[in-house]
């Protein structure tokens, strides 16, 4: 409770502090809906000239547009900026501040700020998912539901464990610049369906470097056509996943060197 | 189980005890131009330095301990193993009664480092929001959150920018506001790593007469670095002198003065003509403009020549200080010092 209470202060900050450039506050909300907007425009170009798309059908794609967004804004309001300040923060010595403070300092180097200017994207998802909703292609099943409540968790614990695996190495090297590069590569290969994929890269997707379970299989999940099996399997590889890249994290800072002296 | 914090009050005597602590880094090298640039990128060359070599500390609860050295001589090492931040290469290190390097919560609420290059401060926001985090971070309840930070205030009179902007801050309200961060938690054992740097004097004397008077209230262990010997003469009794990662010398500041230099400055003005005394063994001229003279004098014989050069009835004023502590441990890191 104590921690969650840390990161809640923590937050309150983040939230004044960006507050304090209104015009840059604002000018990123906008800049975010149109980016939704051009993301949106993309699906819709491609079924101008095609009927479907590795099965997956325009009302479909909507859906997994709908997922990709909503995964990609809570990791950019949770994960992103802590990533692009993680670089500074070793270089700076700051992290040298935070590890002599009695907190559990993955938590706070993973949670310490948070960005609210992604918080329309999710709005704009939740829309279009309500849309479908309310069009039929979802359909209304508590199952259905549970799986992607479940995908859902498990994507955001593997984009975690991503992030993770990232942020050792920027306290390793010392410095890491673009890391934030490699996860929104990552991304970019989730918002399509791992069906387009060839059959080697799409085992390697499901499997080593799990692409799918980012927005294929919640969006699957929703749409009532992914199997039980494979989103809990998903959900137990993010588990060992989340548990191997804490480890890897104590590691890490057991072998830190600090910044200076 | 084994650092129960109430078992390591009874049982331990000292704040900090190190044996043979080492440290080693390895350091990355590379040759000038763009071939070596080249040939280092595929087979990067490195060596092994020795930040801190056997170093065996001791020190009670409660003490201010200064800790000088040069650039480099592996003093901030030393601070960053003894508060958890760095795991030794060998060696053990115990702070009240912890193993530092295991970070427990109950160790890290009982210490605080204090970085003068570093700040706890968030730069956009109040210091008092950064003090609202603190408060969580050490589980404060209201009234110790209120009654400490009002005493902190007080002493450290920075009520006024309380509400400011970090970033709009001068260096001197960031450093006393970071100071107030740092001790809200009453921390036993406070390491202070320059904290006073790039500070006027006359912000520095205020923050050594703040750490005497938190001293003389809360008694904490503070084990302090410092480029400024100032700092070290004003709230230091106990020096560790340490280079290339060697102690050196460990004991009272005054012994340390003695053995390094003998001798006193008396400085004196004369109320009119020409000083006419000859000048005799172990007292020797090392300024003279106008009337106003420097002699460097044996400890030994201060008082007598002092008392001698009042009594020729034309002393108009006379002081009689230590060399200054910048050049005696300058000295102390010359090549020929080694055999002292």
């Amino acid at each position: 409770m104590r921690q969650a209470s840390i990161i809640l202060h923590l937050w309150k900050a983040t939230i004044i502090q960006s507050m304090e450039y209104r015009a840059s506050f604002v000018f990123a909300i906008i800049a975010n809906f149109f980016d939704f907007i051009f993301g949106l425009l993309q699906y819709l170009v491609f079924f101008t000239a095609a009927k479907s798309i590795a099965g997956w059908d325009s009302d479909q794609m909507l859906v997994l547009y709908g997922v990709f967004m909503l995964v990609f804004a809570l990791h950019f309001i949770l994960l992103y900026p802590n990533l692009v300040a993680m670089g500074d923060m070793v270089n700076s010595g700051n992290l040298d501040l935070l590890l002599t403070k009695p907190i559990n300092a993955q938590l706070v180097v993973s949670f310490k700020r948070i960005s609210l200017e992604e918080l329309g994207s999710i709005g704009t998802a939740a829309l279009l998912l309500g849309w479908q909703f309310y069009r039929g292609i979802i359909v209304a099943d508590l199952g259905n539901f549970l799986l992607f409540g479940v995908g859902i968790i498990t994507s955001l614990l593997l984009i975690y464990c991503m992030f993770l695996l990232l942020i050792c190495l920027a306290v390793l090297m010392e410095r890491l610049d673009n890391m934030s590069q490699l996860l929104w590569s990552f991304f970019s290969l989730a918002r399509y369906p791992v069906e387009i994929y060839p059959n080697r890269i799409r085992y390697v997707f499901m499997s080593f470097f799990p692409v799918a379970f980012i927005a294929t299989i919640p969006a699957s999940a929703l749409l009532g056509r992914a199997s039980s099996v494979t989103v809990w399997s998903g959900f137990a590889l993010a588990i060992v996943g989340v548990v191997g890249c804490s480890w890897l994290w104590r590691c890490t800072i057991k072998s830190y060197t600090s910044a200076g002296g | 189980m084994f650092n129960m914090p109430v078992m390591n009050e009874q049982v331990h005597e000292y704040a900090i005890v190190t044996k043979a602590l080492n440290r080693e880094f390895k350091v990355r090298l590379k040759a000038e131009g763009l071939l070596a640039s080249v040939r280092n990128f595929f087979s990067p060359a490195s060596k092994t330095v020795n930040a801190v070599n056997d170093l065996e500390l001791q020190i009670n609860r409660g003490d201010i301990v200064g800790f000088l050295g040069p650039n480099g001589a592996g003093k901030t090492t030393t601070l960053k193993m003894l508060s958890g931040l760095l795991v030794p290469t060998s060696g053990s290190i115990e702070v009240l009664g912890y193993t530092p390097f295991n970070r427990d919560h109950a160790f890290l609420k009982s210490i605080s480092l204090v970085m003068g290059q570093k700040q706890n401060l968030w730069w956009d926001l109040p210091p008092v929001e950064t003090f609202a985090i603190h408060r969580q971070i050490y589980g404060l309840t209201d009234a110790e959150y209120k009654s400490r930070i009002d005493e902190l205030i007080a002493m450290l009179e920075i009520a006024d920018c309380l509400e400011t902007q970090t970033r709009k801050l001068s260096l001197g309200q960031r450093m006393r506001c970071e100071l107030a961060v740092s001790l809200l938690h009453q921390p036993q054992i406070l390491f202070l790593d320059e904290p006073t740097i790039g500070l006027d004097i006359i912000m520095q004397k205020k923050i050594r007469s703040f750490l005497l008077d938190y001293h003389r209230r809360f008694n904490p262990t503070i084990l302090l670095t410092s480029h400024y010997m100032d700092d070290v003469a004003a709230l230091a009794q106990r020096v560790i002198v340490i280079d290339h990662g060697n102690k050196v010398y460990d004991g009272h500041l005054t012994d340390l003065t003695n053995k390094l230099h003998p001798e006193k400055i008396i400085s004196v003005l004369l109320n009119d003509g020409e000083f006419v005394c000859k000048l005799e063994d172990g007292c020797r001229l090392i300024h003279h403009e106008g009337q106003h003279y420097r002699f460097m004098v044996s400890r030994n014989r201060v008082p007598e020549l002092a008392a001698r050069l009042y009594a020729t009835g034309n002393i108009a004023d006379l002081t009689i200080e230590d060399p200054p502590l910048e050049d005696l441990i300058g000295q102390l890191f010359t090549p020929d010092s080694q055999s002292r």
